[in-house]
């Protein structure tokens, strides 16, 4: 049989990319320093050029945001009502921002475009506490923190997650977008200023530092990231939200096909596989067959499943990574995908035979590689599982699941499904620290 | 000069309404002419609510945000005109009638908020003696029939809570002053709810109160003389005063609450 599929590609004008963008502060694009270079993942060459904000932008901004936050916090229902409008403004221009993050970040644009829907509905929900704030569990009247200094390691849902709840509840922000891909961060705040948000409100300083008199810090990243950035602001008060850490638990009775939909969605994130004994012949078997089926390519493309990694520094340490794998003992599979020739791409890789305690079960894992463990009991595969950030959990009793879920200390577990986001979630469940 | 309008009614999704009751201003002169609604219309009313109940509820939380916030967008963008007709109508100052409006818009964004963070509020996951979780969650009571105030913020009171519980309305306003039912009925007329889910009448509400049969919640601010009627008809009844209104006193009023119990185990 012959899968091979067409190339449908997206339009890359869509994303409306430009040669050079710049700091975005008090609402407009202001000049800042030395340009910094971004790739596109896809081809390894450098697409856009984009001014680093130097000390002195970062002080306009945090000058700016200062000045905004007083009107901005003492007008709940103005601030509902424009934060809805940015809601819709980033559903209207939902084609725009997917295309440029999968030109940017190397998102496959298909999965690119559901994240902006959800970026919009977290933006709408966020919008709905900004005038009603009594009733969100901080006591009956509760007061913006004042200017927000917010580093994001990630996409832009990850932005949003972060940006939205604080500009709801009267605070300004400064944020300094993920190196890799900030160009989504810096549309967004363009977004914001035809909203008709104030300008000041949000502003994005690329490459900024931010030891600056800002009144807290939140940091949104891999670990590793949220501890350099924490150290970078030392006597702030530091909200971390970790990402990353994914626990796929398979039990003995899991539907295995949904399963698999479940990993494959989550391919090139930080996850591990957790699988029962008696089923993990199986699971790898279907989990081989349908990886070597992935379309690996252009992230344009509508037909990709999996795009190339955001930088060249992650796919060199997911490559570093896998050949720890294999000096400890791991026995590997490499998809026989074909791979562009370009671009940083890396193809899906499985390991078995993986014991707890070598690297690859342990560090981050910064790319499309999939450790797989295995576990006898339900108790067992709560041990191995560790302290996950996030768990996906797969059976088909309810009971089990329920089970595995209060056991395992992590912010969120999705039974047979993963990575779905809710804003009406408490959002207590993805932070790991928050120091205020 | 324009001939005088008609302020019309809105019955499943359809505007509908004929010259009928002379409206005047507060110096006398003729500003158009009230529809006036009769049983037939309320029991179309009805139906149609019962109709439109299941897609209604049925949406996401977030979407029937989306809908009653595009709501809110749309008074405001007829938020002049509505002042000046309120204006002209009650015979206050046009910037006094400018806020009024303000205030309605800011409350329906307030209640367009609530949609996905109701359950949050009125649901629960609990405790149990046992190897058992157990959760709450609110659902909408069914349709609603309101007999409101004529003010547009009483309307905004009638109307935007049962919506954001996911229920499905029939409002009646009184025909003497129609001019911010028929506004809202027209601003609902064109937003993205479905056809049915609200419903707004004008005409005599003492008598159209008692018509209003078959419902699943009846709120009488607008008609406090057949409160005690109401209280042998089964269904719950939300009555007036409203002085001092808890804030959630009406999104409470429009649901009901489910609970659920689940095993934990191996």
């Amino acid at each position: 049989m012959n899968w091979d599929y067409g190339v449908a590609p997206g339009d890359a004008a869509v994303a409306k990319l430009k040669p050079a963008y710049s700091p975005f502060v008090d609402g407009r694009y202001v000049e800042g320093g030395d340009p910094l270079a971004v790739h596109n993942p896809t081809t390894g060459e450098r697409h856009a050029e984009v001014a680093a904000a130097c000390a002195a932008d970062v002080e306009h901004a945090v000058g700016a945001a200062r000045r905004a936050q007083v009107g901005w916090g003492t007008l709940p229902a103005r601030r509902a009502r424009l934060l809805f409008r940015l809601a819709q403004v980033v559903d209207d221009r939902r084609d725009e921002l997917a295309a440029l993050e999968a030109l940017d970040a190397g998102r496959p644009v298909r999965r690119a475009r559901d994240d902006l829907t959800a970026v919009a509905a977290h933006v709408r929900s966020c919008a709905g506490w900004a005038d009603k704030l009594e009733f969100a569990g901080f006591g009956p009247a509760p007061r913006p923190v004042g200017v927000l200094g917010v580093l994001v390691a990630g996409a832009l849902p990850a932005v949003a997650r972060r940006v939205a709840p604080a500009l709801a509840c009267g605070n300004a922000v400064v944020l300094v977008p993920d190196p890799d891909a900030p160009l989504g961060a810096l549309v967004l705040a363009e977004a914001a200023a035809e909203a008709g948000l104030p300008n000041g409100v949000l502003n994005v300083v690329p490459g900024g530092v931010l030891d600056v008199d800002v009144d807290a810090v939140a940091v949104t990243g891999p670990p590793a990231f949220c501890r350099a950035a924490a150290r970078l602001v030392p006597g702030r008060a530091v909200a971390r939200e970790t990402t990353g850490g994914l626990a796929q638990i398979v039990h003995d009775d899991a539907p295995l096909d949904q399963a698999i939909d479940g990993i494959v969605e989550a391919l090139g994130e930080d996850q591990r596989v957790l699988v029962a004994e008696s089923v993990a012949d199986e699971l790898g078997e279907l989990l081989r067959e349908r990886l070597a089926r992935l379309r690996v390519g252009d992230p344009l493309d509508h037909n990709t499943d999996l795009g190339p990694m955001s930088s060249v520094q992650r796919r060199d340490r997911a490559v570093a990574l896998a050949t720890a794998a294999d000096d400890e003992g791991a026995r590997r599979w490499t998809s026989p995908t074909r791979l562009p020739e370009h671009g940083w791409f890396l193809a899906p890789t499985v390991f078995i035979d993986v014991a707890p305690t070598m690297r690859v079960a342990r560090e981050e894992i910064p790319g499309p590689l999939l450790p797989v463990l295995t576990f006898r009991t339900p108790a067992e595969a709560v041990t191995t599982a560790g302290a996950p950030r996030a768990a996906a959990v797969w059976t088909d009793k309810g009971s089990r699941a329920l089970w595995t879920a209060q056991r395992l200390p992590a912010g969120i577990v999705w039974v047979n499904t993963v990575n779905r986001w809710e804003p009406a979630a408490p959002a207590a469940a993805l932070s790991d620290h928050l120091v205020f | 000069m324009a001939a005088s309008p008609i302020f019309r009614m809105l019955v499943g999704g359809r505007l509908r309404g004929t010259r009928g009751h002379p409206v005047h201003d507060a110096t006398g002169a003729l500003l158009g002419y009230a529809a006036v609604a009769g049983p037939g219309d309320v029991a179309e009313a009805v139906a149609a609510a019962k109709a439109a109940l299941p897609g209604w509820a049925a949406m996401t939380a977030d979407e029937r945000g989306r809908a009653l916030h595009g709501v809110a967008e749309l008074l405001d963008e007829r938020r002049d005109r509505l002042a000046a007709d309120l204006a002209a109508a009650d015979g206050i100052a046009v910037d006094a009638a400018a806020e009024l409006v303000d205030a309605a818009v800011d409350r329906w964004v307030w209640y367009a908020g609530w949609t996905d963070k109701i359950a949050g509020i009125l649901g629960a996951v609990h405790p149990t003696s046992g190897p058992y979780v157990g959760w709450s969650a609110p659902r909408p009571v069914g349709v609603v029939g309101a007999v409101s105030p004529p003010s547009l913020s009483a309307l905004v009171e009638a109307l935007a809570p049962v919506l954001a519980a996911g229920a499905a309305a029939v409002v009646v306003a009184p025909h003497e002053r129609p001019v911010a039912a028929a506004a809202l009925a027209e601003v609902l007329a064109t937003a993205e709810l479905p056809a049915g889910a609200a419903n707004v009448l004008t005409g005599p509400v003492g008598d159209l109160a008692t018509r209003l049969t078959g419902v699943d919640g009846l709120d009488l601010t607008g008609a406090p003389d057949v409160v005690a009627a109401a209280a042998g008809r089964g269904t719950r009844v939300l009555a007036p005063p409203m002085i001092d209104d808890p804030p959630l006193h009406r999104l409470r009023a429009w649901s009901e609450v489910t609970t659920v119990w689940h095993p934990v185990g191996r």
